[in-house]
């Protein structure tokens, strides 16, 4: 009886031993799955984040190659990059009107984005892109200096200046003693760049093969609220469009134009004073349809000191004149007036005009990043951006979409 | 017969004495164990959905046109709702895709009255709903979160900034321009084992690429 006893409570406890074991085994296995589950839904997650930011990346790298010349094409289906744990290609296609499709690819573990950017070619401005560019003539005196920085690597410092200027003419230009130009100079068809004794140009003098149209500036009508004189005091001028009959800031004034904004100016005095422009929500455009003068010890410019975000647009054929003016900023363009920069003058930007006259002892430091579409533009805007499927990118592929 | 003759009465109640205390050790700790589970699942299925809603709408509003996104209103004010147009493709020009609105909007059954009157332990809350094409025939609308907080956390509507993030009285759903920069925030809750309240509050910066 004994025996048998025992026998059966043996059997219990082993049965009890493997539920709870099966149980315990059970439980492990049910936590594991969650656990599991859970680990799969972040990476994924995480590698769908890492791969969107990879295609992102790509679309970087081939907009940079596409400004610096290249086809903005890295890579291939065949042949990846790799970058940040995960492979991508970018491909490019020509689409035609100057714009250029580069769709990116990226794959991070299981996960694949493809993101697509179209851009479009775009020339800058005719006044972004000279020195000095004078239609009927540039006379530079002696002692003068034309060169170039890049005013989004930094400041007028000795690292960033640089010989990248560009002096034009539509007919001749002289360049007198001491002067120096940073630079090509190019004269018009069949005239010549003349170099006085100790005058230099570091780059290429020659003549272009064709004549160099200056468009005609369309004025915007706005109605005119008079005159404007700011004496001896501080003021900031809110965003808007305003036309004023005369605009006198005085000696001692310092007036702020905040961006973006639009000013109409028949008459314009700068006597010693300071114009600013505030252009963090937008540009501040000056069109000046009568006399300008800027005197003496004034300074003008944006305040970031960005020239492209200053533009002068003169449209009368008074001549203009610039008076020595120190860590000025600002582009001038006059098509139909001889701009004389009088000597001692310092503009960081540059000058296109009908004439152009630097007097002895002035500098024009040309904003290289101008050249290219102002600043921020490098010849190819972005006009679309899109996260493609890959349905979307079939299509593409075979010819029924952009 | 000396395999048969058992154990004894001292090593049983050594045994029973340890036996007890093994027990008394786990039906001690479970519950607390059970309910810190709770709690951090709580806390963790919060922060779960925030981002997973927040990353969702950031992927929507990324593409997006600035010019087509209104209201676009910086700091100190916010909306709780965001109107915008997407690229659909490239035809010589930006072919722009059907409007879409991500809003803010109390759960049926739900009132702006501090009262939790659907019974469901929070007080007025709401969800995310996205819709495209509002108000058209093609309408379609998707709820992208639930149990939304109405007011950010730290937020009263009193016209001032109480939790002092730069936003006065935002919804829990807010959106804010800086330029081409839109900042969404995102305050959700939930109830966890206790019945206490979980709330969790998350942003993120995107740059608007249209």
């Amino acid at each position: 009886m004994h025996h048998q006893k025992a026998a059966r409570e043996r059997g219990t406890a082993l049965f009890i031993a493997v539920y709870i074991t099966m149980l315990v085994f059970g439980l492990m296995i049910a936590s594991s799955s969650i656990s599991l589950g859970s680990y799969n839904s972040h990476r994924s997650s995480v590698e769908r984040t890492r791969a969107h930011f990879l295609a992102d990346a790509g679309l970087s790298d081939a907009l940079v190659n596409l400004r610096s010349g290249g086809t903005g094409a890295i890579g291939s289906a065949g042949y990846q990059a790799a970058y940040g744990g995960g492979t991508f290609w970018v491909e490019a296609t020509d689409i035609g009107d100057g714009r250029t499709s580069l769709i990116s690819t990226a794959d991070i573990g299981t996960e694949r984005v493809l993101i697509q950017m179209i851009t479009e070619s775009e020339d800058s401005p005719l006044h972004l892109q000279y020195g000095l560019f004078g239609d009927e003539g540039v006379l530079i005196d002696s002692g003068c200096l034309v060169n170039s920085y890049d005013s989004t690597a930094g400041g007028y410092v000795g690292w960033n200046m640089g010989s990248d200027a560009h002096v034009g003419s539509n007919h001749g230009i002289e360049i007198k003693t001491g002067s120096k130009i940073a630079g090509d100079a190019t004269a018009g068809p069949g005239d010549k760049v003349s170099t006085e004794y100790g005058s230099t140009v570091t780059g290429t003098s020659s003549s272009a093969s064709e004549l160099v149209e200056l468009p005609a500036i369309d004025v915007p009508a706005i109605p005119s609220s008079g005159s404007y004189i700011l004496s001896n005091k501080s003021k900031t001028l809110p965003s808007g469009d305003y036309h004023f009959s005369s605009f006198y800031v005085e000696s001692g004034a310092r007036l702020t134009v905040t961006g973006p904004a639009t000013l109409v100016l028949d008459e314009v005095f700068l006597s010693g004073s300071r114009f600013f422009c505030d252009t963090t929500n937008g540009p501040v455009k000056v069109y000046c349809t009568g006399k300008v003068s800027i005197e003496s010890g004034s300074r003008w410019g944006p305040l970031n000191k960005n020239p492209s975000d200053l533009v002068f647009l003169i449209s009368s054929k008074d001549d203009v004149l610039i008076a020595s003016g120190s860590d000025s900023y600002g582009v001038f363009y006059a098509p139909n007036a001889k701009v004389i920069l009088e000597s001692g003058s310092d503009i960081f930007g540059g000058v296109t005009a009908k004439e152009i006259e630097m007097q002895s002892g002035s500098d024009v430091h040309w904003d290289s990043s101008m050249g290219d579409g102002g600043a921020g533009g490098d010849g190819h805007q972005v006009v679309l951006w899109r996260v493609l499927s890959a349905a979307e990118k079939k299509l593409i592929d075979h010819g029924y979409a952009d | 017969m000396r395999a048969a003759r058992g154990i004894s009465i001292v090593e049983l109640m050594l045994s029973a004495s340890i036996f007890t205390m093994v027990l008394w050790g786990l039906f001690s700790a479970g519950p607390k164990a059970v309910g810190l589970f709770r709690v951090n699942f709580a806390n963790s299925n919060v922060d779960d959905r925030a981002m997973h809603t927040i990353d969702r709408i950031v992927r929507e509003v990324r593409s997006a046109g600035l010019d087509f996104c209104t209201p676009r209103l910086g700091a100190p004010l916010s909306s709780p709702s965001l109107t915008f147009q997407e690229p659909s493709g490239f035809d010589g020009e930006v072919v722009w895709g059907p409007t879409t609105t991500i809003a803010f909007e109390l759960d049926p059954g739900e009132k702006s009255d501090d009262i939790d009157n659907d019974g469901d332990g929070l007080v007025d809350e709401g969800r995310v709903v996205w819709t495209q094409n509002p108000g058209l025939a093609g309408e379609v609308e998707v709820i992208l979160c639930r149990r939304v907080t109405e007011l950010a956390d730290g937020e009263v509507m009193n016209g001032a900034d109480d939790n002092g993030n730069g936003l006065r009285d935002e919804a829990g759903l807010s959106f804010e321009f800086d330029g081409s920069n839109l900042t969404v925030r995102l305050s959700l809750a939930d109830l966890d084992s206790t019945g206490h309240q979980v709330t969790r509050v998350i942003e993120e910066t995107v740059a608007i690429r249209n």
